[in-house]
């Protein structure tokens, strides 16, 4: 079973086998868990919407017709089961008050911003400024920084145009940088001369 | 009340599509191609006159239908280039079914992402127009199609330059 | 204004060079503006800086057992999902739907191959652009003859609707091909408005 294809594994699990469907979990559970982890930023919630991802992928593998991958369908699932997510979250909780909470959280050593490195603080910042990203090109840069796919397979996945992902990283990034500058050019400051 | 544009500012916004569809540097239309722009062009202005669409809906839909045309460009080179090989492959005598398959599936491909790139221009649209404007939108396209199959019959009649193929 | 429009679309290429997304050919075009730009040049590294930290971010790292006890809930619940033995009575009652539609499936594929040779009117398909150019590009087939006299017919039309006496009075457009060649929908806007503000009197 470890040595058949993918398309070899869904034939299978469109005919009901759970072993075939079992050896795809095994190989896609660990890229979709951070993919979706991206989104969820902890374990409980990513644990429950990987498992509604799988859980939905066999429900409507019969109706896949391998038009497109596996893994890109997969993805496309654990994607839009974050977004979804996001947007629940959005409506119970204020967005700048989940904000808060997760930058406390994160910054919180208990003591002031001194014992914080800057690195650090850095890394706090970003954290804050990717899940601020509107939902689009949120997930378009998950995929392509995250998960390492070409604007191509993110295209796939998201049902767009390789230039619609191009634009959206490009898009994402100059919000990224625009909301990290202090920051980063601090960290620029403390770099070394060459 | 009418909002009346400028006719200069129709004739930059389209000649400004005419350079951002034909910068392929070393490259002339082709004829085919060159037909492509100028339906394109006539759709526009047409879609502009009936719809009676201001200057700020002008400044959105020109820009983004060029940007869906110049993608469709792109799918319109590789499918021709698939078909091609596809013809190649079927003159030779040692065609092999999947492979024949496999290019068909290609092409199947590429023609649904062109029709989905009307799909995304027409959800644009959707955006971007009035209800009454959408079903102008609606009875424009039907014209306008009619239109050019009554223009094709025109040419038919219309003497034919004696120039060797 | 210019240099500021040009510095915008290398930002995009600056982007796209991260993601292993651009060309060979503008990767050059882009070192040689990096080389001169200093601004540019501190946008390249404010970007470089958000990706490598951005890898660095952690993801929590969960224990082997973790993967055992996700296969364990998971397979309990697909499980359940079953009785798919449903699916053979599903299975036989499509298998009977198929012998009805074996006659409509023979019809069509008769329609398909009598009458996909006559051209069918333009506005069969009267919602998909692409099906109607289609249409066309049939209908015209290898006829360069006809191709160039519909040509005529199109341009006929567009100067009915364009007075081409007004293209003097229009803005010269730039003629350096590298600066339309990717222009971005804002971009697009943003020139469309300067125009506006020439025009307005």
């Amino acid at each position: 079973m470890s040595d058949a294809t993918d398309k070899k594994l869904v034939e299978l699990a469109k005919n009901g086998d759970l072993d075939a469907f079992a050896e795809l979990v095994q190989r896609y559970r660990e890229r979709i868990y951070r993919t979706i982890f991206r989104f969820t930023q902890n374990h409980g919630d990513t644990d429950d919407l990987a498992q509604e991802t799988f859980m939905r992928a066999f429900k409507a593998i019969r109706h896949f017709h391998q038009k497109s991958e596996f893994y890109t369908w997969i993805f496309r699932i654990a994607v839009n089961q974050s977004l979804n997510f996001l947007k629940k979250k959005k409506r119970e909780m204020a967005k700048e008050e989940y904000q808060e909470r997760r930058l406390d959280k994160q910054l919180s050593g208990g003591s002031s911003a001194e014992s914080v490195s800057l690195n650090k603080e850095l890394e706090a910042r970003l954290q804050d400024a990717v899940k601020s990203l509107p939902p689009s090109y949120r997930s378009s840069f998950v995929l392509v920084v995250f998960q390492a796919m070409t604007h191509g397979e993110a295209a796939r996945v998201l049902r767009c145009s390789e230039s619609t992902v191009s634009w959206r990283m490009h898009k994402a990034r100059k919000m990224l940088q625009a909301r990290l500058r202090p920051y980063l050019d601090e960290a620029r400051n403390e770099m070394p001369e060459i | 009340m009418k909002p009346k544009k400028p006719l200069w500012l129709l004739t930059s916004l389209l000649f400004l599509g005419s350079f951002l569809l034909g910068q392929v540097p070393g490259q002339k239309p082709m004829g085919r191609e060159r037909m492509r722009e100028n339906i394109n062009k006539l759709r526009l202005l047409r879609m502009t006159e009936v719809l009676e669409l201001t200057e700020e809906q002008t400044a959105k839909i020109y820009p983004a239908y060029y940007r869906v045309e110049k993608e469709k460009r792109g799918i319109i080179l590789t499918l021709n280039r698939e078909i091609s090989d596809l013809k190649s492959l079927l003159a030779g005598t040692d065609a092999k079914e999947d492979q024949i398959a496999s290019r068909v599936k290609t092409i199947k491909g590429l023609k649904g992402d062109l029709a989905q790139k009307d799909q995304e221009f027409e959800a644009f649209l959707e955006k971007s127009l009035t209800e009454t404007q959408k079903a102008k939108y609606l009875i424009f396209s039907v014209e306008f199609y009619r239109n050019l199959g009554e223009k094709l019959n025109r040419a038919r009649v219309m003497p034919r330059d004696k120039r060797e193929n | 204004m210019r240099h500021v429009m040009k510095c915008r679309k290398y930002e995009k290429w600056i982007s796209d060079a991260l993601d292993r997304a651009l060309s060979e050919r503008k990767t050059k075009i882009l070192e040689d503006h990096l080389a001169g730009c200093p601004n540019c040049r501190v946008y390249k590294e404010r970007l470089s800086m958000i990706q490598h930290e951005a890898l660095r971010l952690e993801v929590t790292e969960v224990p082997p057992s973790y993967w055992q006890e996700f296969s364990q809930s998971l397979g309990k619940k697909l499980r359940a999902l079953e009785p798919r033995k449903e699916a053979p009575n599903q299975f036989r009652l499509s298998w009977k739907w198929a012998w009805l539609g074996a006659p409509v499936l023979l019809i069509w594929v008769l329609s398909f191959i009598f009458l996909r040779d006559r051209v069918q009117p333009l506005e069969d398909n009267i919602f998909s652009y692409e099906a109607c150019l289609d249409r066309l590009y049939q209908a015209i087939g290898d006829d360069l003859g006809l191709e160039e006299n519909f040509n005529r017919v199109i341009l006929g039309s567009l100067s009915e609707g364009l007075d081409f006496a007004t293209i003097e009075e229009s803005p010269v457009l730039s003629d350096e091909a590298l600066f339309w060649e990717d222009v971005s929908d804002e971009e697009l806007e943003f020139i469309e408005q300067e125009i506006k503000k020439e025009t307005k009197s």
